[in-house]
């Protein structure tokens, strides 16, 4: 009895390197906690931001090799970890190696970000890291239990991120609007997963996609959908649930609203495509009704639509630029869902080409929008107008910007451009009509956002500035910017290699539990 | 071989220091270099590859070099020339380098001005020669990013608008035409190279009647074509002198070459099916230019508006879809790129001198710049098409391919009224700024240069040249437009 119970318990930490990536992070946490306890005063934020770096690094490491296991076992390996609640697959690991690079870039943002810097930055980088695990949670949770707690584990340390700046009302204010909205976004989830799990019977999203594969859907499994979907959609902010956007991103230190407008968008989506992956195939074509099948594509296209629509559109009237970026941001979440929604085709081959897609984007996007909020944080400045004259006054920043920004409207020979053009690619040769004037309303958008863009760059080179003297820019913001740059322009040229990546690594995405759970069991906890 | 382009982005990269004349010369001395390599281009290309045709893979092309780029999308760096594409990089190699003479008045920020002016060359002469379509696609762009900072920085009073009005303008066009380039792909069996999307026998995803409209707005929105055109006087007004000579000369012609190239070989029934279409706008372009032209105060606007007729022309040619109307719209392009190239070149001399461009405001200029006036006079005979030089002569077999065309004739008639009104505008420009009483504010104006001179000299001879001898451009041209020619279901 005991041994049986041993050997199972054993089992099910066969695959536990694949969690060697959070424990380091954890650990990490916790020698971050002790150090803002031990280190002097006046070497603390250089102390902890060294341990936060260092350990980010080792977990990329740990990363880096259970990757090369899992790229070398054939077939693909797909695995589950504690009794089935976590996945271990490629999927999961791509968007872990999304979160560290974001969290990486945010940690040397941190360092000389002018409203974190003074107040307390050990504290800081212990929110960051819990978020990072939280992140990992969403990215590679099989349970509905596990992603409600990785959506709160991420939640909970953004509201204070975001109202860091105690002595800033805007920073407050931008803690309090978050927390609000976050609060019910996160009990719309959790609702919306009490739903499933009463309709169904299970917990697991796998459970629920075989549940659905001999069932038909009814009204309760939409309505949970539906408000799980809201949950999520507070998280990538996607329209209607993105009013919180452009106030918090505003209000909140410049380096949060960067980390808040990636990564987390990164993990919901996440979320969203590992769901759809088990969910649509049964959903679609099973529901049989013709309602439903174009139904189900038509909300999605919606959804897309409007979301860049409306972000765009508002961006194109805003005269401060970290609002502008808030709702850029926006606007570039319904560029990603333009190839999520594809599910509604209810295909598994052109899902995962959507995903595949998506997440290409996120890798380009993470480059490029956390330039462009480095380039305002080491500027240290947010109205339009203080930035006349900048190419004169700080080139390199200047120039950045310039790169990010013609990056995030899509010009080549720029990453932004590549990304976009994948993410075009699988709606032009899916063949509907639905998808092809999607992309249509994509590529119209792009040229409204790059008006907004080249306005901000407009200030900065064309705009005589008000004094010829240089503003000082941190070292560190100096070298991340270039190294940013740097990132966006070779990747816009040779991106051949990252694209057969996430390729490869989105192909196939493991939702079901090897090790089924008495559903008693979870629900008795 | 043509690896012009890298040659200058190599070059661009390099550029060090802060002495400007120093910055200028290695400007000027990186343009000669494509124009130095244009010369073994122009020698060894040979215009009658006896089994040249149009579908029948990389033979066609020459100078060709290939290398995969990015696998997963099956992406080459693919470049090479055909009778198309030649004339036009040599184009742009020579008026790149005369621009960059023309720039030496540039005095603010030099070094940026010189790196965007040498990035805007490689764009260009990579999208004359890149063959793999999304190569073509990158060179296209390319040119976008140093057009808006050399307009919106080094321009005139109301640059900024002027910038964006055509960043914004040309990105909807390719915009759309990345759609089409995506869908092409697909089309072609996952394959960019140009050569394979020749022949395209079933659409599968979209209908080739949308895809050429795609294409076709994307191409129409940089020749200008009407209603697309008002970015045009706008950015010419404001932008630096050698950018409107690049800008009409080169810029322009990309559209029009994305015409021949890719618009009208990729989907050929498409293209004739809206050819009267093309034919009406190409009419439109030519009355409309030229009553625009007319109209100005400005001398600048007036040569922006008349490049407008110009292009309509062109489009009159083309649109006939016969080998004459072909090649008359070809060399329209080459000759175009001359002629108003060095017209803009020309009222940037006295814009110069003058400080401003009003045509009431001159007034008998002959008799305090005899050799200005004097070099004028060929730009202006070369816009209003007299015989003996280039334009005469494009424009000539213009309307006659267009006069051979069913679905071109009409238009073609009415649109030789346009040559009356283009010789009205340019004489009437003429004799308004340098006949009649002398504007004493245009006292202490000094002559030409011989900068400036040796800037526009090469254009003025190759414009005469050729208007003597056509036959030096028709046998560069002749055999790849033949080609192009027979892909049209055409009843004759």
């Amino acid at each position: 009895m005991f041994s049986t119970v041993q050997a199972e318990a054993l089992k099910n930490l066969e695959f536990i390197s694949y969690y060697f990536t959070e424990l380091v992070v954890l650990v990490t946490l916790g020698l971050v906690l002790l150090m803002s306890f031990f280190a002097p005063d006046d070497k603390k934020r250089l102390h902890t931001t060294f341990i936060t770096f260092l350990g980010l690094i080792v977990a990329g490491f740990c990363l880096l090799q259970s990757s090369r296991d899992m790229i070398t076992s054939q077939p693909v390996l797909m695995e589950t970890m504690f009794y089935g609640l976590i996945a271990a697959d490629p999927m999961a690991l791509l968007f872990k190696a999304i979160f560290l690079l974001a969290t990486l870039i945010v940690v040397l943002m941190v360092y000389d970000s002018p409203g974190i810097r003074d107040k307390r930055a050990p504290e800081f980088y212990v929110f960051l890291l819990t978020i990072f695990v939280g992140m990992s949670l969403l990215g590679s949770g099989l349970h509905l239990l596990i992603l409600y707690l990785g959506l709160e584990m991420v939640s909970l340390p953004s509201y204070v991120m975001a109202g860091y700046d105690r002595d800033d009302r805007g920073s407050a204010e931008a803690g309090i609007k978050y927390l609000l909205y976050g609060a019910v976004a996160g009990g719309l989830f959790l609702y919306g997963a009490t739903l499933l799990y009463g309709v169904t019977g299970q917990f697991t999203i796998g459970g629920i996609g075989e549940y659905l594969s001999t069932n038909s859907a009814g009204i309760g499994i939409y309505t949970g959908l539906i408000f799980m979907l809201i949950g999520i959609g507070y998280k990538c902010s996607f329209f209607p649930m993105h009013m919180w956007v452009p106030d918090v991103y505003q209000g909140a230190p410049t380096a949060v609203g960067g980390f808040l407008s990636t990564a987390p968008k990164a993990a919901g989506l996440a979320v969203l495509m590992r769901m759809s992956y088990s969910l649509f195939p049964h959903l679609v074509p099973a529901s049989g009704s013709a309602t439903l099948a174009t139904g189900i594509p038509l909300f999605f296209f919606f959804i897309s639509a409007v979301t860049m629509t409306i972000g765009n559109l508002s961006a194109l009237l805003q005269n401060n630029v970290k609002r502008l970026l808030g709702y850029s941001t926006i606007a570039h979440v319904g560029y990603m869902l333009m190839a999520y929604t594809l599910v509604g085709k209810g295909e598994v081959a052109s899902m995962t080409a959507g995903f595949s897609a998506i997440s290409f984007y996120l890798i380009i996007y993470t480059f490029m929008n956390l330039g462009a909020f480095l380039v305002v944080l080491a500027l240290d400045r947010e109205w339009l107008e203080e930035f006349d004259g900048m190419f004169v006054r700080a080139p390199v920043p200047a120039v950045a910007m310039a790169i990010f920004l013609f990056s995030l409207t899509g010009l080549p020979p720029l990453a932004g451009f590549v990304g976009k053009f994948s993410l075009f690619s699988p709606l032009m040769s899916s063949g509907g009509n639905l998808y092809i004037t999607l992309a249509f309303i994509g590529v119209i958008n792009s040229v409204i956002s790059l008006f907004y863009y080249a306005n901000v760059l407009k200030h900065m080179f064309l705009n005589a500035p008000e004094s010829e003297e240089p503003v000082a820019v941190p070292i560190v913001s100096q070298a991340m910017l270039v190294t940013l740059a740097t990132a966006v322009l070779v990747l816009g040229l040779m991106w051949g290699g990252v694209y057969t990546y996430t390729q490869n690594f989105m192909k196939a995405i493991n939702v079901h539990s090897t090790t089924p759970i008495q559903t008693a069991d979870v629900s008795g906890k | 071989m043509t690896f012009i382009p890298a040659v200058v982005a190599l070059f661009l990269i390099v550029v060090p220091g802060r002495k400007k004349t120093l910055i200028k010369s290695i400007g000027l001395a990186t343009t000669a270099i494509p124009l130095l390599l244009s010369i073994p281009l122009y020698l060894g290309f040979k215009g009658d590859v006896a089994d040249y045709s149009f579908m029948g893979g990389v033979d066609d092309f020459q100078f060709v070099v290939k290398t995969d780029w990015i696998e997963a999308f099956n992406i080459q760096y693919f470049m090479g020339v055909d009778g198309i594409s030649v004339t036009l990089g040599l184009l742009s190699t020579l008026l790149f380098f005369v621009a960059m003479l023309v720039s030496w008045h540039i005095e603010e920020k030099v070094k940026a001005y010189t790196c965007l002016f040498l990035l805007l060359e490689t764009g260009v002469l990579g999208t004359f020669f890149a063959l793999d379509l999304f190569l073509f696609f990158v060179f296209w762009e390319l040119t976008l990013l140093p057009m808006y900072f050399l307009i919106g920085i080094w321009g005139g009073p109301r640059r900024e608008y002027a910038a964006i009005k055509f960043f914004l303008y040309t990105m909807f066009g390719s915009v759309l035409m990345l759609l089409g380039i995506i869908t092409m792909y697909y089309e072609a069996g996952q394959t960019f190279s140009m050569i394979q999307m020749v022949g395209i026998g079933e659409f599968e995803y979209i209908s080739p009647y949308v895809l050429y409209l795609l294409f076709a707005i994307g191409f129409a929105v940089k020749i200008p074509v009407f209603p697309f055109h008002t970015w045009l006087p706008d950015a010419h007004v404001e932008a630096p002198t050698p950018i409107s000579v690049i800008l009409a000369g080169i810029l322009l012609k990309m559209g029009a070459y994305g015409f021949f190239r890719m618009a009208f070989p990729f989907f050929p029934e498409a293209a004739v099916y809206f050819g009267w279409l093309l034919a009406l706008l190409g009419l439109i372009n030519v009355i409309y230019g030229s009553l625009c032209a007319m109209a100005q105060d400005d001398l600048k606007k007036l040569v922006a508006y008349s490049s407008i007729g110009h292009m309509g022309y062109m489009l009159l040619g083309m649109a006939s879809f016969v080998e004459i109307g072909l090649v008359g719209g070809h060399f329209q392009m080459f000759t175009h790129g001359l002629s108003s190239g060095l017209l803009f070149l020309l009222v940037g001399v006295v814009y110069q001198r003058a400080h401003h461009r009003d045509i009431s405001r001159f007034g008998g200029l002959a008799s305090q710049m005899p050799r200005y006036a004097a070099f004028m006079m060929l730009a202006t005979f070369a816009g209003l098409g007299l015989p003996g030089l280039a334009p005469f002569v494009s424009e000539a077999l213009s309307f006659i391919g267009a006069f051979f065309s069913p679905i071109t004739r009409v238009y073609a008639i009415i649109g030789l009224s346009g040559i009356l009104l283009t010789a009205s505008y340019m004489l009437w420009m003429y004799q308004r700024v340098f006949f009649g009483d002398v504007n004493e504010d245009n006292d202490e104006l000094p002559d030409i240069n011989w900068r400036e001179m040796g800037a526009a000299a090469p254009l003025m001879v190759l414009l005469v040249f050729l208007g003597v001898y056509p036959m030096a451009y028709f046998d560069m041209v002749k055999q790849s437009l033949v080609q192009l020619q027979m892909l049209f279901p055409l009843a004759q």
